[in-house]
């Protein structure tokens, strides 16, 4: 299989403090790779320097097998990854109509977006979106009213309008209830029609609906990487990090 | 179609109200030099002037949220280019010394004129040079300070320093420059050997404002309207969603500077000098003021705030001396208490009654 | 911008003495720089409070001091505690009915507080009238400290003793600062309502109290800075803008970090600007000093000498 998205020996530092210590991740078409491990273990810092928001200082990130490390966040958005960060990074003071349409797929340039109409064909396409992430009747509402789950699917909305072939999501369910994180899974499974998805999650249910590979990491390295079966049985990762849920994923399964 | 989304239908529609409120206000505003005296007119002019001015900081400012205190400089350059076109063609009679050099240059000692200056004889070049200077300066500016990671009071800090640094520059060159006086005593505007009237002038310049109204009104509702505003509240998120954010700031801290370059170039027949207190930092910060008071994001407030602050300030100073104390006062009150300025508030308490 | 530069006597051509003479110009001003920027050291450093009115505290120490010295013919030096108090108290008030509102956004804080700027020399201007005013500097303080004596027996490098005053005072408020800041329990109050403000209250200490003392203190800092170089040039409510610019770089120049930054900021432009100033004319040298102003922000914003962090 050729990868889609892969990171070779990838660093990052923080004046001195290796967040990220050489981690080798390969995401492959269509599908979902699900990234779990402690707090700090790096795993925001690791979609950060995917996207070139931090420095990658040594190691290489590959899109489509061309070298697109550190290079600009917006040549790589347009390239095909898209984004969505852990808390709700969503425009407050836009209606969820104009967020999306902010994100549609298509010319970013300055003369476009001057001479742009809202089409038929893009109206439907927002009203498909908001149709997806259920909120359709709050299209001409602003953002700054809705709840901090709907602010997270404005956000997933954000990331499907983009139509990226790859999708990185960031906790995409923080701060859900259990109904709507179900919701949510049921989302990101239909994405993986036609997008490669790296999801970082906590919530091991969740990460039990929509997981097929799982990558573990730990104080900047990868730990394991494998199926949730394999996972569960990993030795080194029951020390580290499910230790104290070791009962209870035993219990679910 | 559920009842949100005809909101957004409403968008793309043509404003047929605005365009007949807009049209009634131009007319009325047209017919007044015919009823006022010269001096009502040649203030008015000015005055509308000035909004237009506010208008094209209130695009970086008001809309994308970068605060400048620079766009007096941007006036100030296109208004040299046209006090230069002006000074250079006074008729022999009207020069001091009747002779082709204007007559500060013959006092500092210079005896040809420079060859950076000798062009802006010719109107058809001046009136480019009026708009391009700011407008290239702008960029050059734009491209060293936007692409960067510098963003916020940085950016407004280095428009003080742009500011300051200019004024000293040009007082300093005094045989270029005029030094502190400026260009003074300049010629009338005449366009293809026909001197415009103060009428005339007043009607070039109420349709420019009308232009500049229309275009900016046009551009932010535009989905790059948008996009300037997403910028303004957050210009990293919109990055990763393919985006060139330098750019787009770039683009509209050029136009502004072009649009802000015109508004001086036509302020000088009217004023009949330029001189460094319109670079200097106080009058920038007379721009940022008109502004605030106007409301930012809203294109009218500026301009409103511009001409009642002006008419306001011509009654105040034959009693007071201490006109900048008020203006300090005015600042204060604005941004610590009505943030959302004159138009932004009346709108907001309009659509909540409403 | 550089006025208190005294002036360099450009007939004498390069040489050892002509250069000594300017190193010691460029001491006098690095004096005048780290005293005009400690309080925004405060302000600005600590705090991250863009105050464009710093310039006018300094004008309103000078006038504080003016108006005892021409009221009661009180010495320069008894000043500075009242002037001290008066700017302190004036600062504590625009903390509280300002800066206090505006917490958090920046681009606000920096138009509210050059509002505060205009309004401060409009009401000094309207007391005081625009007219300059001088101050006297105290007599024991007088005279030059000379070295070399050239063939008529005239010195030939020399530097005025109020001048190496200014950096002594300039040194003794640093020091005091420093003390302040990283040795007592208010200045670890202060360090953590900066560095972070929610944990500081959860632990119970009074932020707003301590918001209020600390944008005082360097207020009442700029005042004693008003005071002290009142007597170099003549007092006048503008005075306050070219000591803000100045004031401002050095800090940034400094970096934000530490104290002592402010130090190394003064020396840095100080020195530098000497060199430029006896090289070119004084107008150039502003604008080469503001060019490099804008180059520094565009580049080091957060100052030359600044850790960099994870953002």
């Amino acid at each position: 299989m050729n990868p889609i998205l892969s990171t070779k020996n990838l660093q990052v530092e923080f004046s001195g403090f290796k967040a990220l210590k050489g981690v080798d991740l390969e995401v492959g078409e269509r599908e979902i790779v699900t990234i779990i491990g402690p707090n700090g273990a790096g795993k925001s810092t690791l979609l950060d320097a995917i996207v070139s928001k931090s420095p990658v200082a040594a190691g290489k990130v590959y899109y489509q097998g061309k070298d697109i490390t550190n290079k600009n966040p917006y040549e790589i958005a347009r390239m095909g990854i898209g984004r969505k960060f852990q808390n709700p990074n969503v425009y407050n003071e836009l209606t969820v109509f104009e967020n999306i349409l902010l994100a549609l797929k298509g010319t970013h340039g300055i003369f476009d977006s001057i001479t742009a109409k809202l089409t038929q064909t893009k109206r439907n396409k927002i009203i498909d979106v908001l149709d997806r992430i259920g909120l359709l009747d709050y299209a001409a509402t602003p953002v700054s009213s809705l709840s901090h789950g709907q602010k997270q699917w404005v956000e997933i909305g954000m990331v499907i309008a983009q139509d990226p072939a790859v999708v990185l999501l960031d906790e995409p369910t923080a701060g859900m209830t259990p109904e709507e994180t179900y919701m949510t899974g049921e989302i990101i499974k239909s994405l993986v029609h036609n997008h490669s998805v790296v999801a970082i999650e906590h919530d091991m249910e969740f990460v039990k609906q929509i997981a097929e590979r799982i990558v573990v990491l730990h104080q900047g390295e990868k730990l394991a990487e494998g199926s949730v079966q394999e996972i569960q049985n990993n030795s080194k990762v029951i020390e580290v990090y499910l230790g104290r849920e070791k009962i209870d994923v035993a219990a679910t399964t | 179609m559920t009842e949100s989304t005809i909101g957004i239908v409403r968008r793309s529609q043509i404003p047929t109200k605005l365009i007949t409120i807009s049209g009634i206000i131009l007319v009325i505003l047209a017919i007044l030099p015919l009823i006022l005296g010269e001096f009502q007119t040649s203030l008015l002019s000015k005055l509308l002037l000035f909004g237009t001015l506010a208008v094209s900081l209130d695009l970086v400012w008001g809309y994308t949220g970068i605060l400048s205190f620079a766009h007096g400089v941007f006036f100030t350059l296109g208004g040299y280019a046209m006090a230069y076109y002006l000074k250079l063609n006074l008729s022999a009679a009207g020069n001091t010394y009747g002779v082709d050099l204007p007559d500060f240059m013959v006092w500092n000692g210079l005896t040809e004129l420079p060859w950076f200056i000798a062009p802006l004889k010719f109107f058809p070049i001046a009136a480019i040079a009026m708009v391009a200077v700011p407008a290239i300066f702008a960029y050059l500016i734009g491209e060293f300070i936007f692409r960067s990671k510098v963003s916020g009071v940085y950016i407004t800090i280095i428009t003080l320093a742009i500011s300051s640094a200019l004024t000293t520059f040009f007082i300093s060159q005094q045989a270029y420059t005029g030094g502190t006086n400026g260009i003074t005593d300049v010629s009338r505007l005449s366009i293809l050997g026909l001197e415009i009237s103060l009428n005339g002038l007043y009607w070039m310049i109420l349709l420019f404002t009308a232009a500049v109204l229309a275009a900016s009104y046009w551009l932010t509702q535009s989905n790059f309207g948008l996009i300037l505003r997403s910028i303004k509240e957050n210009e990293n998120r919109i990055s990763y969603l393919g985006y060139d954010v330098a750019s787009f700031k770039i683009f509209i801290w050029t136009l502004s500077a072009g649009i802000a370059g015109i508004a001086g170039g036509l302020f000088v027949p009217l004023n009949r000098f330029i001189s460094p207190v319109y670079l200097a930092v106080a009058f920038g910060t007379q721009v940022v003021i008109w502004v605030a008071i106007g409301g930012r994001g809203t294109l009218i407030g500026p301009v409103i705030a511009a001409i009642l602050l002006g008419q306001i300030q011509n009654y105040a100073e034959r009693v007071t001396q201490d006109w900048q104390l008020v203006v300090g006062i005015l600042l204060l009150i604005v941004v610590v208490f009505i943030p959302d300025g004159l138009v932004g508030t009346v709108s907001k308490v309009f659509k909540k009654s409403y | 911008m550089f006025y208190y530069l005294a002036q360099a006597d450009i007939t004498s051509s390069f040489s050892i003495v002509a250069l000594a003479n300017q190193l010691l110009n460029g001491i006098s001003i690095v004096g005048i720089l780290l005293l005009t920027g400690l309080g925004l050291a405060i302000t600005f450093g600590v705090m991250r409070i863009i105050n464009l009115a710093h310039g006018e505290f300094i004008m309103l120490g000078a006038y504080v001091t003016f108006l005892l010295q021409s009221t009661f013919n009180l010495d320069l030096l008894l000043t500075i505690p009242f002037s001290f108090l008066i700017t302190a108290t004036i600062g504590a008030l625009v903390e509280v009915s300002i800066i206090r509102r505006l917490y958090g956004r920046p681009l606000e804080t920096l138009l509210a507080t050059w509002g505060l700027s205009i309004v401060l020399q409009g009401v000094i201007k309207l007391i005081f009238t625009a007219q300059l005013k001088y101050v006297k500097a105290p007599a024991y303080i007088s005279g030059n400290l000379t070295f070399l004596a050239d063939a008529e027996g005239s010195p030939m490098i020399a530097i005025s003793y109020y001048r190496l005053f200014i950096v002594f005072i300039a040194l003794v408020l640093l020091a005091l600062t420093s003390y302040l800041l990283y040795n007592t329990d208010l200045g670890r109050q202060v360090r953590a309502v900066t560095q972070n403000r929610d944990m500081a209250k959860c632990l119970g200490v009074n932020t707003s109290l301590v918001d209020m003392i600390t944008f005082a203190y360097g207020c009442g800092l700029a005042g004693v800075a008003g005071t002290v170089i009142s007597s170099l040039k003549s007092v006048s409510p503008p005075m306050g803008q070219d000591y803000l610019v100045d004031a401002w770089m050095t800090v940034v120049t400094g970096g934000v970090d530490k104290l002592i930054g402010v130090l190394a900021g003064a020396f840095l432009i100080g020195e530098s600007n000497a060199g430029i100033a006896y090289l070119l004319n004084d107008p150039v040298a502003r604008v080469i000093v503001l060019a490099a102003v804008i180059v520094l922000i565009r580049y080091k914003p957060e100052g030359l000498f600044t850790i960099q962090k994870r953002s």
